[in-house]
């Protein structure tokens, strides 16, 4: 057993590792899930250390997938590719007028500066009606006023700074409460850059935020698709399909090396073979 | 077989069937079921309405089915629909919160038909690898995406067909002990029993389960025998039941059939994409299986049997889905069991030749791995929507954009069962709430206070008319009885409607509507939470029961929902008598003899104490003799503690005429329920007293494991006497496609579309004269009439157009009358003009065909 199961291990290995560099392929067909559809808004941000840029496609049957392409490698040349295996995606559970998505991008512990709301419908990077923006002396971006078309829920201190915002999210996320809205949540590039990709959606890190804050923010992803499974691809999302496809390439090459071992070993004497004659 | 190897055995099964059910359980947001948010999306927001009264109110009363007076004016829940999930339910509700409890039983189907498929697999006798393999395409079925409303795939139980996943579970189980069991006349008991399982969960699972077993009786030389035990164990089922099943039957001309057909879009419709590489490598098996002698050796006659069987199952699928427009079914129901089947086959002719090729046991074991992984690997790339349907599902109701602004309404709108009901526009818009179907759920909100639309349309007598109601308050209606399409925004027809309906509230979504009511001068605003508003028919009167304004009409009860529909749409006042549908023998009964009609006071004062609770009706009334309308749906089951006659009368409400002042009407049973309650008793005891003289006679014995175990190999004469057995039905399938109605009537579009309209209005003819449905079959012949229109054959349309606008009533109408007048201006009949814009203006004032009409006439 031993000498047929080392030699296999050693092909399924090699097998693997023939069909692991084969990237692109998870990331390229992660890319057909989205069409090239309308392009309903594209916010870049300008920030210099912020190097990533939103987008949303239309898809049908009323679905909407927001997608973010963060390149931290690239941020002067923002490639809409995401590193190979790794898809993100977003689906917003409906874009109708009365769902604006929103992308709070919070500045990370640097300081660093940007906030910005954006709307589904609009292609203008001004600023929606009802908002008013104000840079301050620190400068933050502060956002302020409501959107009348907004849920009413929704009208209390959006995208002020930082602090003030959050403590709105938190009095949104409660245990049996989550958001009202979809609203993103993010942070910058600095928060990206220093932590696991999977950890990019609705990773709020903030100064001075407390355990229970952060489980209650926790509750922003009952709300919003994106989490784990988004990111990792489908089922199960433990592992890219990628890893999928080279464990299963790799065992069934081995199944098969064994079994072409065995009957290389237990291949019968050839009728006229010397030993058969004697035999016989 | 050493019994270290039994237990190594199986816990290898345990093992792989934990895997294959933990890898749909991935998908579904454990963490969410548990939470104690109420489940939404799809249908699944509607169904916790009658779950939540099944769970508090029913079940724990002993009974499986009751009336509901909340929605659709009231409709018999859980006779026509199944109720093995709601047992379920209700079962697991007693160990957790209901909301975790329905998650749980809503996803308990998908979550364990891979694994069952593993484990039947193993029953019927294949070798690990093929089970897996076996089980792995029925997850590939599972997790197919094409299609959110076929059943049986995620997507569709998502959206709140759990019961039809219930019922593939059982089907596959009840279909293995058959085929094993047949042999030797063994487990024909425990078929009844899971039969009943199969019934209990959905219809169409026991029509396909049912009718496979027809194949048993096709094995050479076993005909007599097979007959025999397929009698003994549908006998039995059809006994046990007999409380469910036979009054189902007994009732069913009062449902409305779902029965619209699918038209294909594309070949994609019917290969889901994760379907395909399964089918392609069983069929890839299936051609390679003869001309490798080990692998043949793989299929003894036992497990081509069992592969034959369930392949049959697929074929069987896929004759319903042909033959469905024709016998009143609907077609998609059928299909996800030739996917089912099909996969579940291929896997099994897959695995055999991997097990076949790979000889040692550890390599079988890692091939079987690689295989789950490959898979596992498909699917990842394939399944997109399903994690963001369950994370959206399982985060809950109250966790949706809308749902608090809708709750800020719930005191304004609250009530009780006596409460006028509340209509809902429908809007697509308030999927931001959940689902479009969430609003069927207010009355668990609201006290109890009905609204008019619910789930089980099919099961509803007053269907089709709230339908109606719906689109003409409404800027972008539903319209889901393809038998009665319904009409569009007309606010002035709603307030008529709605007061015959005795239904005081609307709540509105969209401006137009909102624009529409405002201007009808109809209504007025008691509340809103933007973007919702409340508006109230100003001249109302709450009145569940009251006396009969005027001669009530007599009719047979043939067609009664088509007559009370037309009776609906051409209603003058809320107070127009109603027709009553008599049946043969209350016809003789009457003799031709009129009711009285109340006197102006009666009409006023007669009734008082009106007392409406989930299967009771009260009330005084002084108006002895005379004719009471109760507005709430008909059903045979409704008795009067008096023992006066209940009446079936449009648009579907009971009638009373009261021997005494104090009238209470109930909620019993029929005749045929009763000895359906017999049968079941007496089939349980049966199975009782079977049980125990099987464990006496075996008392004793030494237990002998299985010792019929066919080995005999395969040969080449048997494999293709049986594999050309499957190409013959589907030949039989294909002849049904080239004379399906559907398929012909779509051609008639393709040749409309490309302008040929000769050859269109032929094929429209031809689907006219195929279809059976009323509704279908007036499309069709609209369809006629307009492409013979445009190819100016004007004498030829207007005899089509006159004959839809004479014989049928549905949506089509007011376009023909329209159409009709057009082509009679054309050849200079103004007689026929004026008579086809009269009935236009009379019976659609509001309609844009009147309008357009109206705009061409006045100019």
């Amino acid at each position: 057993m031993r000498t047929r199961i080392f030699p296999a291990i050693r092909i399924s290995v090699a097998v693997m590792w023939l069909l692991l560099p084969a990237s692109g392929f998870a990331g390229t067909l992660d890319f057909k899930i989205v069409p090239a559809g309308e392009t309903l808004i594209r916010v870049e941000q300008a920030g210099n250390d912020t190097a990533y840029r939103a987008t949303i496609y239309s898809l049908t049957a009323g679905w909407n997938w927001l997608q973010l392409s963060p390149s931290g490698a690239s941020r002067n040349n923002i490639s809409p590719v995401w590193p190979p295996g790794i898809r993100h995606h977003y689906v917003l559970p409906d874009a109708d007028k009365n769902q604006r998505p929103l992308l709070i991008v919070f500045h990370d512990k640097s300081g660093i500066t940007f906030s910005k709301l954006i709307r589904l419908t609009g292609t203008d990077p001004a600023w929606p009606d009802g908002l008013q923006a104000k840079r301050r002396d620190s400068g933050d971006l502060v956002v302020s006023g409501s959107l009348p078309t907004f849920p009413s829920g929704l009208r209390y201190g959006l995208l002020q700074p930082v602090d003030s915002a959050l403590a709105a999210l938190k009095t949104t996320f409660t245990a049996n409460r989550p958001p009202i809205a979809p609203l993103l949540v993010t942070t910058g590039a600095t928060t990206l850059k220093t932590k696991p990709m999977n950890n990019l959606w609705f990773y709020c890190e903030w100064q001075n935020a407390t355990n229970q804050e952060k489980s209650e923010l926790q509750w922003a992803t009952l709300f919003f698709p994106g989490t784990k499974e988004s990111i990792m691809g489908g089922i199960p999302y433990w592992l890219s399909p990628r890893i999928w496809f080279s464990l299963g390439g790799a065992s069934l090459a081995a199944a098969l090396a064994i079994t072409i071992m065995t009957l290389l070993k237990n291949r019968p004497a050839h009728p006229s073979s010397p030993m058969t004659e004697r035999n016989g | 077989m050493k019994p270290a190897h039994t237990i190594t055995g199986l816990i290898t099964d345990l093992t792989i069937s934990l895997v294959l059910a933990i890898i749909p359980l991935s998908l579904l947001h454990p963490e969410l079921m548990l939470s104690a948010n109420l489940p939404t999306g799809g249908d699944m927001a509607s169904q916790i309405f009658g779950a939540k009264i099944f769970v508090t109110d029913i079940f724990p009363q002993g009974k499986l089915s009751a009336w509901l007076p909340e929605v659709f004016g009231g409709f018999p829940f859980l006779s026509y629909y199944f109720p093995l999930p709601f047992i379920t339910m209700a079962l697991l509700a007693k160990l957790l919160s209901f909301a975790v409890a329905f998650k749980v039983t809503a996803m308990l189907g998908i979550i364990v038909l891979p694994a069952i498929v593993y484990g039947v697999g193993r029953f019927l006798g294949f070798h690990r690898l093929s089970a897996l393999a076996g089980s792995l395409g029925a997850l590939c079925f599972m997790l197919h995406e094409q299609h959110s409303i076929w059943g049986g795939n995620l997507l569709s139980t998502l959206a709140g067909e759990f019961a039809y996943s219930y019922g593939m579970v059982f089907s596959v189980i009840t279909l293995a002990v058959w085929s094993r069991g047949i042999k030797d006349g063994r487990y024909w008991v425990l078929g009844g029993c899971l039969e009943v399982l199969v019934g209990m969960s959905h219809g169409y699972a026991l029509l396909v389960t049912g009718f496979t077993t027809t194949a048993f009786l096709f094995q050479t030389g076993r005909f007599k025998a097979n007959f025999l035990y397929l009698v003994r164990t549908h006998s039995l089922a059809v006994l046990l039941l007999g409380f469910w099943l036979w009054p189902l039957i007994e009732t069913g001309p009062y449902i409305t059939p779902n029965d619209s057909p699918y038209l294909l879009n594309n070949w994609q419709d019917i290969l889901p994409m994760t379907v395909r590489p399964v089918l392609i490598a069983g069929l890839l098996a299936i051609f390679i299986t003869p001309l490798i002698p080990n692998v043949r050796r793989g299929w003894t006659t036992d497990r081509i049997d069992h592969a034959l069987l369930f392949l049959f199952g697929g074929v069987i699928a896929l004759v319903g889905w042909f033959a469905s427009e024709r016998i009143g079914l609907a077609d998609i129901r059928f299909f996800p069991y030739a996917w089912l089947m099909g996969c579940v086959v291929s896997g099994w002719f897959f695995g055999n030749l991997l097990e076949r090729l790979i000889i040692t046991l550890p390599a079988r074991g890692l091939a079987g791995i690689g295989l789950l992984f490959l898979t596992l690997g498909f699917l990842s790339l394939e399944v997109r929507q399903a994690p963001h349907w369950t994370l959206w599902n399982h985060s809950g109701l109250e966790s949706k954009v809308m749902w608090p602004t809708l709750e800020q309404l719930f005191p304004k709108l609250k009530g009780d069962l006596n409460s006028p009901r509340l209509v809902f526009e429908h809007d697509p818009d308030n999927n931001d709430l959940g689902s479009t179907r969430v609003l069927e759920t207010l009355p668990m909100f609201l006290g109890g206070r009905p609204v008019l639309e619910g789930l089980y349309m099919e099961s509803a007598p007053l269907g089709p008319v709230i339908y109606q109601l719906q689109s003409e308050i409404s800027a972008r209606p539903s319209s889901p009885l393809s038998q009665f399409p319904s009409g569009s925004l007309d606010p002035v027809r709603a307030a008529l409607h709605m007061a015959v309906l005795n239904t005081q509230d609307i709540l509105v979504r969209s401006d137009n509507a909102k624009k529409e009511l405002t201007k009808s001068g109809l209504y007025e605003i008691i509340g809103g939470s933007p973007p919702f508003e409340i508006y109230r028919l100003k001249d109302f009167s709450n009145s569940y029961v009251t006396p009969i304004n005027g001669p009530v009409s007599v009719t047979g009860r043939q067609n009664w929902k088509e007559k009370s529909f037309a009776w609906f749409q051409k209603l003058k006042s809320p107070d127009d008598p109603p027709l009553a549908f008599l049946t043969p023998q209350q016809t003789q009964e009457r003799q031709g003899l009129a009711w009285p009609e109340p006197t102006g006071i009666e009409r006023i004062q007669a009734v008082s104490g009106v007392t409406i609770e989930r299967e009771r009706i009260r009330f005084t009334t002084s108006a002895i003799g005379v004719p009471h309308l109760i507005r709430f749906g008909f059903n045979p089951r409704w008795q009067s503690k008096n023992g006066e006659t209940i009446y079936l009368v449009s648009p579907g409400y009971m009638m009373v005429v009261p021997a005494h002042r104090e009238v209470e009407l109930f909620y019993g049973s029929t005749k045929v329920m009763r000895w359906g309650k017999i049968a079941s008793v007496l089939a349980l005891f049966f199975i009782l007293g079977y049980g125990l003289f099987f464990v006496l006679q075996r008392r004793g014995q030494h237990l002998i494991e299985e010792t019929h175990r066919s080995n005999s190999r395969f040969s080449r004469r048997w494999w293709l006497i049986r594999l050309t057995a499957i190409p013959l039905l589907l030949m039989a399938c294909g002849g049904l496609y080239f004379q399906s109605p559907k398929r012909v009537y779509q051609r008639g579009h393709q040749y409309f579309r490309s302008q040929k309209y000769e050859e269109a209005a032929r094929y429209f003819d031809q689907a006219f004269a195929g279809r059976h449905v009323k509704a279908q079959k007036e499309e069709a012949l609209f369809w006629a009439a307009r492409s013979l229109d445009l190819d100016d054959q004007k004498e030829e349309a207007a005899q089509r157009y006159r004959l839809l606008t004479e014989e049928y009533h549905a949506y089509w109408v007011p376009e023909s009358l329209y159409r009709l007048a057009m082509i009679d201006e054309s050849l200079d009949r103004p007689d026929q003009v004026a008579v086809g814009l009269d009935r236009l203006r009379q019976e659609f004032p509001r309609n844009r065909w009147t309008m357009l009409a109206e705009q061409i006439h006045g100019r």
